[in-house]
């Protein structure tokens, strides 16, 4: 196979260099070998040779494909007046392949959006049927009744031009409801669907459609259908990778499927949900982010024996079993609140060979008040503890961080970091709970009584000060503990205040960390 | 693979311009070419292996590219290290136009898609910063429309010359 790879032919190449040529765009290309004999590249030139166009410009002897990359970097504005550089450039700008039609940053200047608009359906239409394998709308609209219908003709014409990735963001402000258009629910070539709706509802056509989906990501999406997940999973037979992403109108979410590899499922603002069932036999990884104002009774069920990446945030809701987790190697648990324990005590007996944990401190604390540390787990090697932005390195948190590295001999990777979630500070704000006041009480000679050999393993270590961490010693001394114990270490990185620099970097030098370790202090 | 059968010291591969110039360099580097790497799998190593369709200046800029972003021999790479590429691949596109169509071209006939975005969105950024006419001026693109084509066509899209 070596003979044909790819290459421009030895001599066509010089012809691009030095002369007013340039070669036909549709020729192969092929490398020529030192033992492969030369008549591949002979012909291959004189094939082109009645081709030749007549042109002296360098960036016209880019191959179309290379051009089209180019392009693809640009926005559709760039595109339009690049349109009218010469013929070629108009021809190119109409069948690049993947569009973004952005009218979002249109808002606030009503003439440009109406110019925009007539432009694009001009542009669309031009463009006929040429592939288009990937679509990204994003249309922000006061009147709907007017541009909808516009808007879904750009559509009907991505799906005459096989479109397999479909993006839509839209702000119909002055309408309600956008009705899933039935040739995009029942195009054979789309495999990826992302609809973003700010909140407005969706609604499908009462057929079967989306047989092909692969992917289908709702965000901000309001359902009528009590049902409609269930409806959705019962026709999309390929999907594997499903996100529910703030998708509100319903209370339940029942999720079955045999082909489900990926789930995600997010809800924040939305106080109507109150089951989530996931039952799906081939489940890899799942995402679950969830966050309420505590009422009533809410249940997290998850049956999916074959997980091996499970994200958790948000609140831990009254009842949760998280069944058979025996296959899970990526563990990221990042409870801000979890009002009972002892269903994570169960799942974290379950759980063996976990090779990448992430745990918040809150979910710390508990498994420490039950009495589940240290958990002893070989396999793992990387650790990283979530502070929320009002957690700090409180005095009831250090044993527990202690027998946590106790239990995890094989760890090479330490990351503390302190979140910095907008949305979870104004949460804790109306909440007021009160930073940390103990958090000086354990220097390093705790630590080196500790006699943690997961310390000695470790080879990069990485520290957010920031926010609660910044009360009292005890991030301080733990981070000094780790430079002076930790003697295989290969890099460090600290972030914070950039008062704190010149102490963080007295303190590496003061703790003898060798000059091949590499350490990048930042300061924000 | 061959690298298994050799002992631990970094194997080097030779590479040839077009204008006859060899470059040493490590087969790991170089192996950010998919070309190359197919190239070293099928066992051409034994021999120089002519990169035909590039001048001796343009291969040596690719190769201080594949020297960058050869991978790390200590595993992952980290962000820092990262950070760090980001700048040098900044400063290494910072070229005259010809240096950068010629770079964009390599990248394209050695597979580099790295180097390949890398060129083609500083050729973007050009092209986003410049007039029409400027465009013409700097790529030498002759202008192919009538005037009165011209004319219509940006009355078309007067709204994007705002």
């Amino acid at each position: 196979m070596s003979d044909s790879i790819g290459f421009l032919p030895r001599d066509a190449y010089k012809f691009e260099k030095s002369c007013p040529f340039r070669l036909s765009v549709k020729q192969e290309y092929f490398i020529i070998m030192e033992k492969q004999p030369k008549p591949v590249a002979c012909s291959s030139v004189s094939q082109s040779k009645g081709n030749l166009v007549e042109s002296s410009d360098r960036i016209s002897i880019l191959l179309d494909r290379i051009a089209l990359h180019i392009l693809s970097f640009l926005m559709m504005e760039d595109i339009a007046r690049l349109s009218v550089v010469s013929k070629r450039w108009r021809a190119l700008c109409i069948s690049i392949p993947s569009l973004t039609f952005d009218g979002m940053k249109y808002e606030h200047n009503r003439r440009k959006h109406d110019c925009f608009m007539d432009f694009l359906d001009r542009f669309i239409f031009r463009r006929s049927e040429i592939k288009m394998p990937q679509f990204c709308v994003r249309w922000i609209s006061d009147k709907w009744y007017l541009e909808g219908y516009r808007v879904l003709t750009w559509l009907h014409y991505a799906v005459r031009s096989n479109v397999e990735v479909l993006d839509l963001e839209l702000n119909i402000r002055s309408a309600g409801i956008l009705q899933m258009p039935l040739d995009v629910f029942r195009c054979e070539s789309l495999r990826f669907l992302t609809v973003d709706l700010h909140g407005r509802v969706l609604q499908l056509p009462p057929s079967n459609g989306f047989t092909k989906l692969q992917s289908l990501t709702l965000k901000r999406v309001r359902v009528l259908d009590k049902l409609f997940v269930e409806h959705v999973l019962s026709f999309c037979e390929s999907l594997n990778k499903l996100c529910l992403d703030n998708v509100t109108g319903i209370s339940n979410i029942n999720i079955r499927s045999s082909s489900l590899k990926y789930l995600e499922i997010r809800s924040y603002d939305y106080n109507d949900l109150f089951h989530i069932d996931v039952s799906v036999e081939l489940l890899d990884e799942l995402i679950v982010g969830w966050k309420f104002t505590p009422s009533g009774d809410r249940s997290l069920k998850i049956a999916a024996p074959h997980l091996k990446y499970l994200t958790w945030d948000g609140f831990g809701p009254d009842h949760y079993v998280l069944g058979n987790l025996e296959c899970l190697r990526s563990f990221a648990l990042s409870l801000e609140e979890l009002s009972s324990s002892s269903y994570l005590v169960e799942c974290f007996k379950s759980v063996k060979r976990i090779e990448d944990l992430v745990i918040h401190v809150q979910c710390l604390k508990a498994l420490l008040k039950a009495g589940m540390l240290p958990i002893l787990w070989e396999c793992l090697h990387s650790l990283r503890i979530n502070f929320s932005s009002s957690d700090g390195m409180d005095d009831d948190l250090v044993p527990a961080i202690a027998l946590l590295l106790h239990g995890f001999s094989n760890l090479q990777d330490l990351h503390i970091t302190c979140w910095n979630d907008p949305k979870c500070e104004a949460y804790f704000r109306e909440k007021a709970r009160p930073l940390p006041e103990k958090a000086s009480g354990f220097n390093t000679t705790y630590w080196v009584s500790k006699r943690l050999t997961s310390i000695r393993r470790l080879k990069r270590v990485k520290m957010e000060l920031m926010k609660g961490l910044l009360y009292g010693k005890n991030s301080s001394e733990l981070l000094k503990y780790i430079f002076k114990h930790a003697r295989r270490l290969e890099q460090i990185d600290v972030v914070c205040p950039s008062s704190w620099k010149s102490y963080i970097l007295a303190k590496i030098t003061e703790c003898g960390v060798a000059s091949t370790v590499r350490v990048c202090v930042v300061c924000k | 693979m061959s690298s298994t059968l050799c002992c631990s010291f970094a194997k080097n591969v030779t590479l040839r311009s077009s204008d006859g110039q060899t470059f040493e360099v490590e087969e790991a580097a170089a192996q950010v070419s998919q070309t190359i790497k197919r190239m070293i799998e099928d066992g051409c190593t034994g021999s120089v292996i002519p990169v035909p369709n590039l001048t001796g200046p343009v291969l040596a800029l690719v190769i201080e590219y594949f020297k960058k972003h050869s991978p790390p021999s200590d595993g992952c790479p980290t962000a820092l290290l990262e950070m760090e590429i980001k700048d040098w691949d900044a400063k290494f596109v910072a070229v005259d136009n010809d240096t950068l169509l010629d770079l964009t071209l390599a990248a394209h006939y050695l597979e580099i898609q790295g180097l390949l975005d890398l060129t083609c969105h500083r050729v973007a950024d050009i092209l986003n910063d410049n007039s029409v006419e400027k465009i013409r001026e700097i790529f030498h693109i002759k202008n192919d429309f009538t005037p009165e084509e011209e004319a219509e066509e940006r009355s078309k899209i007067q709204w994007a010359f705002e």
